[in-house]
Parts: structure tokens; C-alpha cells; sequence
């Protein structure tokens, strides 16, 4: 039975990524949900389920684009695990720490992703790439707050009922 | 501090995170061939639902475009439309009172009619022709439909005109088959209403109302409307005549001030 809920919450989250983000961008900021979701389950179930949901959210964005093949699942798969990494050595509470751990994660893996898949275009445009990283970061972090307070409220609501 | 290199290989994480390496190295090192191959494949299997998905919303989306483009046109075009209409109809109008300028005998100003008196009953209108056009006080309104008033006041660029409807206002008129004199006033009702006519004389419903010329203001012949009932009191000496106007007040938009007639000066 988990393995059904693993399977909705893949979907759900692809979808998200692959239909819902790129309608909800602005501009040429998207946030990115994948990532996102990845850093916050390695920071709320720790590095095994970071690492794994990360290498099956990077797998299926790189079989979408043969171009950086096994590229997107390295770098995901290690931000889960390293977030499940942070959360044994500094246990985060609360979901401002938690947003920014979000926010550190995807600006340092938007640079990698860049600086390996185009590194000439990264170095000559490092300045222009970094502001676009830095606005991509911000969005998916207030996107991963957003999630966290909305997570914070239902399970609030629980407690009531 | 000793780092044993057994206990690396045995820490799971290690283990777990070498295993995801391996295999996105691998992924990395497939020739492009193979990665074009995998991800055709896997677009027509597994991603199938999310790229359909999202293909449905691109035509959501340009649909929505398409319909916001059409609305935007469509008010265009009505706005046109309405304009164009409007357009012929006054086109129309000002044919039918060319018309009409050029059959009557009398030197006719056109004028357009600015505002009406704010009453139930239309008692007199604004029109746009004052003295500067030639137009004075006293002079006969008429519509191509009939006798509509005439002017009370005149100022520069505008006049006002008392129309039949008011009781103020009285046309000495005749019927044209049989020659009978009255005069139109308004006494209130529906219609207007042919005085002074004796019971001795013939009046049928139907009959037409032209002006007499007699009472100095309105030029001979000018239609002013039809009998529409005509009653006789047993001993009165008069008929009592509803005429229903030619004119139709409520719709009046343009209307001629007869500023000359022909002999008279």
C-alpha cells in the first residue's frame, strides 16, 4: 500500500513540475517543485527517502530531455540526501529554516546544474546566470513556506478535530 | 583520528548513495543515440498522461486566447455595426427630407432637434437653427410626416419650438375633401382635435387635415394629420374631431423651419 501512495505522490509531483510550474512562472522564473519537494523530504523523513524519491523525480525529468541525461538524477538524489543529511546534524523545526535550507539547496544546485551542463556560457555569463539562480531560489523557497505553512495548518486542524 | 575504510562500505548511506551514482553515471555515459532512443520511448509510456495533460491546457489556453480575441472583435464589430445602422438610417431620413425640400414651394431650413421639453406629453423641443440660419420667432415647423409646431423663441444658434400638443397652440386647417374650415388644437386626451367645424357638414374618419393659411403663421396645404373619430352631440352646433398628427413627436430627430413663403413679405 505505501508503494500506491509513493506512486500518487511521484505523480502529483511531476505534475506539478511538468504542467502546474511552468504556468505559474514569472517570466523566466519558475520555482522548482521537484527540488523542492525532494530538500523538504530529506529534512522531514531523513537522507534514505530524500535520496530515493530525488533519484525518481531526477530520473523522469531526464528522460524528458535526452540533453542532460543522468545529470538532473545525481544532483536531485544528492540534494535529498544531503537535506536528510542536515536534518541528523541540525534538527530544523522551524519551517523559516527549513524554507531557506530550500532556498540554499536549489540556488547551489541551479549554479552545478548550470556550470556542468553549458560551463563556457556559465563562466561568460556567470553574473546574469546567478541573478536568474538567485530569483529561482527565492521563488521555490516561498513556494516550499507556502507548503509547509499550509502542512502546518492541516495537521493543526487535526489536532482539533 | 582512524577512518576505517570497511566501515564506509558498511554505512548504508554510502552504499545507497554509490548505487544512485553508478546508476546516473551510467545514464550519463549512453550514447546519445540510446538517451534520443529511452526518451521516446518513455514520453510515448510513462510521461504519456503528464505531456497529454499538459498539451489539453495549451489549447485550454490558446482557446481561451482565441475567445478573448473574439469577444474583443465581436464588441468591435456590434460598435460598427451599431454606428453603421445608425448611419443609413440617417442616410435615409435625409434623403426622405430632401425630398421633401425640393416638392414644397417654400424655403425650408433644416434643423436637428437638440432636446426635448421634459414633460409626459411633448409640448416643445430645442432645436439646433437660430436667427443666424434665419430663424425668428413664429415661424411653421414641419416634418416630411406633417405640421410638427412653430417657433416661440429664437436665440442665435438655437430656437424653440411649441408643438401641437401644446394648448398654446392652434393651426387654422380644413379638410381636404370637403373644404370645411376648423381650427387643430389640443384640448387634452390622445389627439388633437379639429374645432369649430359645423354638425351640417360632412366628416368622415379618415378624412385628411391640411393647414388653411388663415391664421397667419402656417402656409396653405400643409398636412397636419387625419380624422380618426368624429362624434356629434345632440344639439351642439359643432362636431367634436380627434386627428391623429402626421408627425410622430415622440421620434422627431430632423425638422424644416419654413423660413419664407412664396408672395408673402
Amino acid at each position: 500500500m505505501p508503494y500506491f501512495y509513493y506512486f500518487m505522490a511521484w505523480f502529483f509531483i511531476v505534475f506539478c513540475q511538468v504542467v502546474i510550474s511552468p504556468r505559474i512562472a514569472i517570466g523566466d522564473i519558475y520555482p522548482d517543485v521537484v527540488l523542492a519537494v525532494t530538500v523538504l523530504i530529506g529534512l522531514k523523513q531523513g537522507w534514505k527517502r530524500g535520496l530515493w524519491f530525488g533519484f525518481a523525480f531526477g530520473l523522469t525529468l531526464d528522460l524528458m530531455n535526452p540533453q542532460n541525461y543522468g545529470w538532473t538524477t545525481i544532483l536531485v538524489s544528492l540534494s535529498g540526501y544531503c537535506a536528510g543529511y542536515v536534518r541528523e546534524k541540525i534538527f530544523l523545526d522551524n519551517i523559516l529554516y527549513q524554507s531557506l535550507t530550500v532556498f540554499t539547496f536549489t540556488l547551489v544546485y541551479q549554479l552545478l546544474f548550470q556550470l556542468i551542463n553549458w560551463p563556457f556560457y556559465f563562466i561568460g555569463n556567470f553574473v546574469q546566470l546567478l541573478l536568474d539562480s538567485l530569483f529561482i531560489s527565492l521563488y521555490t523557497a516561498a513556494l516550499g513556506l507556502f507548503a509547509l505553512f499550509a502542512l502546518g495548518q492541516r495537521s493543526r486542524l487535526r489536532e482539533l478535530l | 583520528m582512524r577512518i576505517s575504510l570497511r566501515g564506509i562500505y558498511r554505512n548504508p548511506g554510502f552504499r545507497q548513495v554509490s548505487i544512485v551514482t553508478i546508476l546516473s553515471i551510467l545514464l550519463i555515459a549512453l550514447p546519445h543515440q540510446v538517451k534520443t532512443s529511452i526518451s521516446r520511448i518513455v514520453s510515448y509510456s510513462v510521461l504519456y498522461p503528464f505531456i497529454e495533460i499538459d498539451r489539453f491546457l495549451l489549447k485550454v489556453d490558446s482557446t481561451f486566447e482565441i475567445n478573448r480575441h473574439l469577444n474583443r472583435r465581436l464588441n468591435f464589430l456590434a460598435t460598427t455595426l451599431s454606428t453603421v445602422m445608425e448611419n443609413r438610417y440617417e442616410n435615409e431620413r435625409l434623403r426622405m427630407m430632401l425630398g421633401f425640400d425640393l416638392m414644397l414651394p417654400y424655403e425650408l431650413k433644416p434643423a436637428e432637434v437638440k432636446a426635448y421639453s421634459p414633460t409626459a406629453r411633448f409640448k416643445s423641443i430645442l432645436i439646433n437653427a437660430g436667427m443666424e440660419k434665419g430663424v425668428f420667432k413664429d415661424m411653421p415647423v414641419i416634418s416630411p410626416s406633417g405640421v410638427v409646431g412653430k417657433t416661440v423663441s429664437a436665440d442665435r444658434n438655437s430656437a424653440v419650438v411649441q408643438l401641437l400638443f401644446d394648448p398654446a397652440c392652434k393651426v387654422a386647417a380644413r379638410l381636404q375633401s370637403s373644404r370645411t374650415q376648423g381650427i387643430v388644437a389640443y384640448l387634452g386626451g390622445r389627439y388633437l382635435s379639429l374645432t369649430n367645424v359645423p354638425s351640417d357638414q360632412s366628416v368622415t374618419a379618415g378624412d385628411s387635415v391640411i393647414s388653411s393659411g388663415l391664421g397667419g403663421i402656417f402656409p396653405e396645404g400643409l398636412f397636419v394629420g387625419r380624422v380618426v373619430d368624429v362624434r356629434a352631440k345632440e344639439g351642439e352646433m359643432f362636431f367634436e374631431i380627434d386627428i391623429e398628427p402626421g408627425a410622430n413627436f415622440s421620434l422627431l430627430e430632423e425638422i424644416f423651419v419654413v423660413t419664407s413663403i412664396p408672395g408673402e413679405e
